[in-house]
């Protein structure tokens, strides 16, 4: 039986979700986007010059990719602006799935828990398929479910940082708490191995966009974090072995030659 | 002349100008947008017949690479 994503409903193959800005290029964005295997891409609205032909180039490259978009509302610093961006999008790109980003501190581009809740609920009531970009603290997830989500991406850490899985306890509390709601790693993931700890830990999906746009070879990368992100998901559904903290021998003991031919201690 | 603010840039326009009526001046030509007046969302339908003041800001986006 095919082991699909299903998200509001929809279903897909692939667990990574691949961003597209920071790209060199259209070009190089269009071939990671390709070698990534990706069912949905994110993107985002700005202010532009409306005669801005970079901006229509891109448009136009992320269009034929033909992937399912996942617009976002990043840079949005309250409930209000993440909401009116977020029916901009929908107008834009005809679709009610939206990436609800409220950011909540500059540093670290935290997000606000109570601007998203706050956001969530509304676009909830207007028919939007909200997918919030959020932390790994259960009451904010469990709140955000109440306002009607069903689905969460919480941080691996910080945005654009690479520093992986920050804080593995809160994660894997989700995922033990939360387990029939689909969970996708969002932001802060630097290296295919984090994504892979990821989806070993039972996350449902993985979304990332630096560590691919800023790779030495893009394309090659997202290639490399496809594979860790299915090499975990084929993990976490064969059962991950229990650790433990004394050695436990592969081979087995019975049977091996020259057992007591050695002095105690000096074998 | 009525000044308002379009995407942090002044313009004028005659008085009793419209949405519709500043975006045929400095909309864009080809590809998609979408407008938010004083901050709030203007849907495509409401283009025509929405007067502009004096004062007003609108906002233009559209599609940029995101993650």
């Amino acid at each position: 039986m095919a082991d699909l994503l299903t998200l509001y409903g929809e279903q897909f193959q692939s667990r990574f979700l691949l961003g597209t800005a920071l790209y060199s290029s259209p070009a190089a964005m269009l071939e990671s986007v390709a070698t990534s295997a990706c069912d949905i891409v994110t993107l985002g609205l700005r202010r532009q010059n409306p005669k801005d032909r970079d901006g229509q180039t891109l448009w136009n490259a992320i269009q034929s990719t033909g992937k399912r978009l996942l617009p976002n509302t990043a840079g949005c610093k309250s409930a209000k602006e993440a909401i009116n961006l977020a029916e901009m999008s929908r107008e834009i790109f005809s679709t009610d799935w939206i990436k609800l980003e409220v950011i909540g501190d500059d540093y670290n581009l935290q997000p606000c828990p109570f601007g998203l809740v706050e956001a969530a609920a509304e676009l909830n009531l207007r028919g939007f398929k909200v997918l919030p970009y959020c932390t790994d603290d259960l009451v904010l997830c469990q709140r955000l479910l109440d306002a009607g989500c069903q689905v969460l991406m919480p941080w691996g850490s910080p945005i654009g940082t690479g520093l992986g899985l920050m804080n593995k306890y809160n994660l894997k509390t989700l995922r033990e708490r939360l387990p029939q709601v689909p969970l996708i790693v969002d932001a802060g993931l630097g290296a295919p191995s984090q994504a892979c700890e990821a989806m070993e830990m039972g996350f449902d999906a993985v979304l990332l966009n630096t560590a691919v746009a800023k790779a030495a070879q893009p394309a090659a990368m997202a290639q490399a974090f496809a594979a860790a992100i299915n090499a975990g998901r084929a993990a976490y559904l064969a059962g991950l072995m229990v650790k433990r903290q004394t050695a436990s021998p592969s081979t087995p003991t019975i049977g091996q030659p020259f057992w007591h031919q050695h002095p105690k201690g000096n074998s | 002349m009525l000044k308002i603010l379009l995407n942090n840039q002044t313009i004028q326009l005659p008085p009793g100008s419209t949405v519709s009526d500043a975006l045929s001046i400095v909309g864009p030509s080809e590809g998609p947008f979408a407008v938010a007046l004083n901050d709030e969302f203007l849907p495509k339908s409401r283009y025509k017949q929405q007067s502009l003041n004096d004062g007003d800001t609108l906002d233009l986006v559209a599609p940029v690479g995101g993650g």
